[in-house]
């Protein structure tokens, strides 16, 4: 039993979850607060999908009831003459009152409705005038706008357009290869004529020539560069620094007795000695 | 042949039944209470719905659907519905107008009306809707003042076909 009304309850909510209206809606200010004309464009909200469906006036007159007046309330069309929207009341013979009166419209777009106004006809006057519209939203009035309206295509990136450089259409490539100075073997490789060898050899020459006159320059520049930093090294430290004064009293005591001669050290030092006689008999060609 | 007498004569009982017939008529005369009106206390013995004595006016409307068929008849109070325990006399006044339209020749209605002791008659001779309010006015006996508490009185509006 629970399981089954556990079902219908979901059945019944079922078409709340599956359709949501792209409409929303809302209700203007008083157009007729400031004077009794009125554009649209001040009292809508300025966003594209707008439908008028429904509209509101109340307004109180002021007259002698022998007097004729007629009232009429309206908005222009503003895709053509005449009026979308005329209503007359008529108070001709009758004493002044306040009346109230509400129209449903059939969702009208909004750029159909011009300019809105209440007219007087006769003698009498009105005063507290409400004029109140009643709108309808269509947010996917531009299916673009949401990606939940029916309608709506993923944009596609912008791609930016790229020339592609072909060198084998390019004039100044195309006559270089078809010159008749240059020679290519079986491998596509350019065959070089003696002369053009070793005239290429001299540029390498004077090429690695000029390398190494920089590459020494440079070395130079580098030694300059580490004195300049020395120099400007903070040496006055050192010259600033105190020793505290006092004795310093020898503590080492070397007592009676024998230091035998280090052998190590000797055999050190003949080797020394031999590399050094040899190095001087290399001289004299000994 | 007895027998076969007995079914002929079943065969020969009349067939009955009962048919339904059903119907609605729609409301050509509804009443709604548009605002609940509120005593204001100017000075210790009055009670007023005027707004000068600082209470709300109640109003009412009459939506009619068919024209010149109905008359709306508006009583103002003569008594409290709920109050304290009173020893005293209570002097009632009061009245109603039409106040909001939604035809201007329903304007007509308020010269039209006819008061009778209590109660005002308007003609709705006309389609549409119709607000009237009623003001209401109780002051106690001999100016003595009011036994505090709440006081309720009632509005008795009704319509009433031609």
């Amino acid at each position: 039993m629970r399981q089954r009304l556990a079902w219908v309850l979901f059945l019944v909510a079922l078409p709340s979850y599956c359709y949501s209206e792209p409409y929303t809606y809302g209700t203007t200010g008083n157009a007729a607060s400031v004077s009794l004309g009125w554009g649209m464009d001040s009292i809508l909200p300025s966003i594209a999908g707008v439908d008028i469906n429904g509209l509101l006036y109340r307004y109180t007159t002021i007259k002698d009831p022998d007097a004729d007046m007629k009232v009429h309330v309206g908005n222009l069309n503003a895709n053509g003459d005449g009026y979308i929207f005329r209503e007359t009341d008529d108070w001709s013979g009758v004493a002044g009152n306040t009346i109230v009166k509400s129209f449903p419209v059939s969702n009208i777009p909004a750029s159909s409705w011009g300019t809105g106004s209440i007219e007087v006809e006769g003698d009498g006057r009105v005063e507290d005038a409400v004029v109140i519209y009643t709108y309808r939203v269509d947010k996917c009035y531009d299916p673009q706008s949401d990606p939940s309206c029916a309608g709506y295509v993923k944009p596609m990136p912008e791609l930016p357009e790229v020339v592609v450089y072909d060198a084998l259409e390019d004039d100044s490539v195309v006559d270089t290869l078809e010159a008749e100075e240059f020679q290519y073997d079986e491998d596509g490789k350019l065959i070089l004529s003696e002369e053009e060898e070793e005239e290429d050899t001299r540029i390498e020459m004077g090429l690695t020539a000029s390398a190494n006159a920089l590459t020494l320059f440079k070395a130079q520049g580098q030694d300059d560069i580490i004195m300049a930093i020395n120099q400007q090294t903070n040496i006055a430290m050192y010259y600033n620094a105190n020793i505290n004064g006092g004795t310093l009293n020898d503590a080492a005591g070397l007592q009676d007795g024998t230091i035998p001669d280090n052998k190590k050290a000797l055999r050190n030092n003949l080797a020394q000695q031999i590399l050094h006689e040899q190095m001087v008999d290399m001289q004299y060609d000994k | 042949m007895k027998y076969l007498v007995t079914a002929l004569s079943l065969f020969a009982l009349p067939a009955l039944a009962n048919v339904p017939i059903t119907g609605t008529v729609e409301a050509k005369c509804v009443i709604q209470t548009t605002k609940d009106g509120v005593y204001g206390n100017p000075i210790a013995s009055k009670l007023s719905t005027t707004p000068a004595d600082g209470g709300v006016l109640p109003v009412i409307r009459f939506d009619v659907s068919l024209a010149d068929s109905y008359t709306a008849n508006i009583t103002h109070p003569t008594s409290f519905s709920t109050s304290p325990t009173l020893n005293d006399t209570v002097a009632w006044t009061g009245s109603t107008s039409v106040t909001q339209t939604s035809v201007a020749g329903m304007s007509a209605y308020e010269a039209a009306k006819v008061v009778v002791e209590n109660t005002t008659i308007f003609d709705l001779t006309l389609a549409g809707s119709t607000w009237f309010s009623t003001a209401s006015s109780a002051t106690y006996g001999s100016s003595k003042p009011f036994v505090g508490g709440v006081y309720t009185a009632l509005v008795q509006a009704s319509c009433i076909a031609k």
